[in-house]
């Protein structure tokens, strides 16, 4: 399925629009997948004065003692030991160390100022949740998808997106959660007869999207992973009945991988 | 945090209201609802719960309620993860955990900001002169 198969991925938001996107965790820049931006990476560690307009990047930023920055910051978290002048913006915590001086507008997550440190401007900050909460969530939605790069047949995506959506749609998304897996089952009869392991697996799999979309009710903190876990498997294993009409060789050798991957 | 009652000798209960100007030597805990000035050398707890509006001159204060309104402090100011302060803030260290919220005009460090936290003569008229810049430098952004 998707490129992303190795379990070494992480989530950073777009420097741009702020939405969400998969990156692997080796990766050194991206596309956005919303805006299709160019997205930096990499941690900059600034040792000393370079004249740039800015630096914005999903890694972290740290200004070391002998480093100068006049310029704004976009970064996930930011160190300051030397002096920094500029707008900052940080997804993360910003500390300003002993010998930081840190000056202008400031907007974060957490804040750390400790004694001999200087620090002057308007500060704003803002739980992480909160700042999720400003972007709009379809945006949030829309990376999973994208990331994931699933095959996956319409009926998932809808589902994924309406899960994501509001809490008050979880339940018709629910539903129709449950008439996924029941039509799956019909869908293989048709094409071929397989063993009732196979049939088992796939109900099991049916029953764990099932549990997981009834924990993003509870946990709307954490809506944003699930949801692109949930697509992740869903289509892992919507992807088998939806490809059915390819000859019986070819769904055997998918079957077995999916069920060793169990 | 040895002894609650030793270090914040005075209380205002959660069932309280204050409104008015306070002013104490050693510590105070605010559960309730605080609305006026305090002008103080000792400690500030603003327990999770409370209430306070208006401007503060302290030493320590730490943040776990809702408070509203300017902020000196000589020492530190710690707002925890469920502290949520609009106004500006003049103090000496700052920690402000995740999952706080806090917007206004920060000075941390400045010299003479430290050195008029302590005289409170001094820090009356800063106080009023430091006012009248901010919306300058909101504008500016």
């Amino acid at each position: 399925m998707g490129g992303l198969r190795t379990a070494k991925t992480k989530i950073v938001n777009c420097t741009h629009c702020g939405g969400a996107n998969e990156v692997a965790a080796r990766a050194m820049s991206v596309f956005c997948a919303h805006c299709r931006k160019r997205l930096i990476l990499e941690n900059y560690v600034i040792k000393s004065y370079q004249a740039v307009k800015g630096y914005a990047t999903c890694g972290d930023v740290s200004v070391e003692k002998r480093g100068r920055v006049a310029a704004p910051i976009q970064s996930n978290s930011l160190t300051v030991k030397g002096k920094v002048n500029g707008k900052v913006e940080a997804r993360g915590k910003v500390e300003v160390a002993s010998t930081g001086s840190l000056e202008g507008s400031l907007k974060a997550t957490s804040l750390i100022v400790v004694q001999g440190a200087k620090f002057d401007g308007y500060c704003e900050i803002r739980p992480t949740n909160k700042i999720a909460e400003d972007t709009k969530p379809a945006e949030l939605v829309a990376p999973a998808q994208a990331s994931a790069r699933s095959t996956a047949s319409n009926g998932v995506k809808k589902l994924s997106t309406t899960s994501a959506d509001k809490k008050t749609t979880i339940a018709t998304a629910d539903a129709k959660a449950a008439e996924l897996p029941a039509k799956k089952p019909s869908a293989k009869n048709s094409v071929a007869k397989k063993t009732t392991k196979k049939k088992a697996a796939t109900k099991k799999v049916a029953a764990k999207k099932v549990t997981t979309r009834k924990s993003i009710a509870s946990k709307a903190a954490t809506k944003k992973k699930t949801v692109k876990k949930i697509t992740t498997k869903s289509s892992s294993s919507a992807s088998t009945p939806a490809d059915k009409p390819k000859t019986i060789k070819a769904i055997s050798t998918r079957r077995k991988s999916t069920a060793s991957s169990k | 945090m040895a002894d609650p009652n030793n270090d914040y000798p005075t209380v205002i209960g959660p069932d309280a209201s204050f409104k008015g100007e306070l002013k104490f030597q050693k510590g105070m805990r605010l559960l309730g609802k605080f609305e006026g000035e305090i002008d103080s050398k000792g400690d500030l707890l603003i327990a999770e719960g409370a209430n306070l509006a208006g401007d503060v001159k302290a030493g320590t204060v730490k943040i776990d309620g809702v408070m509203t309104g300017n902020l000196e402090a000589a020492g530190k100011v710690k707002l925890s993860a469920s502290a949520h302060l609009e106004g500006d803030m003049r103090t000496a260290r700052l920690e402000v955990a995740d999952g706080a919220m806090f917007s206004g005009h920060v000075v941390v460090g400045a010299k003479d900001g430290a050195s008029k936290g302590n005289g409170q003569a001094a820090s009356a008229p800063a106080s009023k002169g430091k006012s009248a810049p901010e919306p300058a430098v909101a504008g500016k952004r």
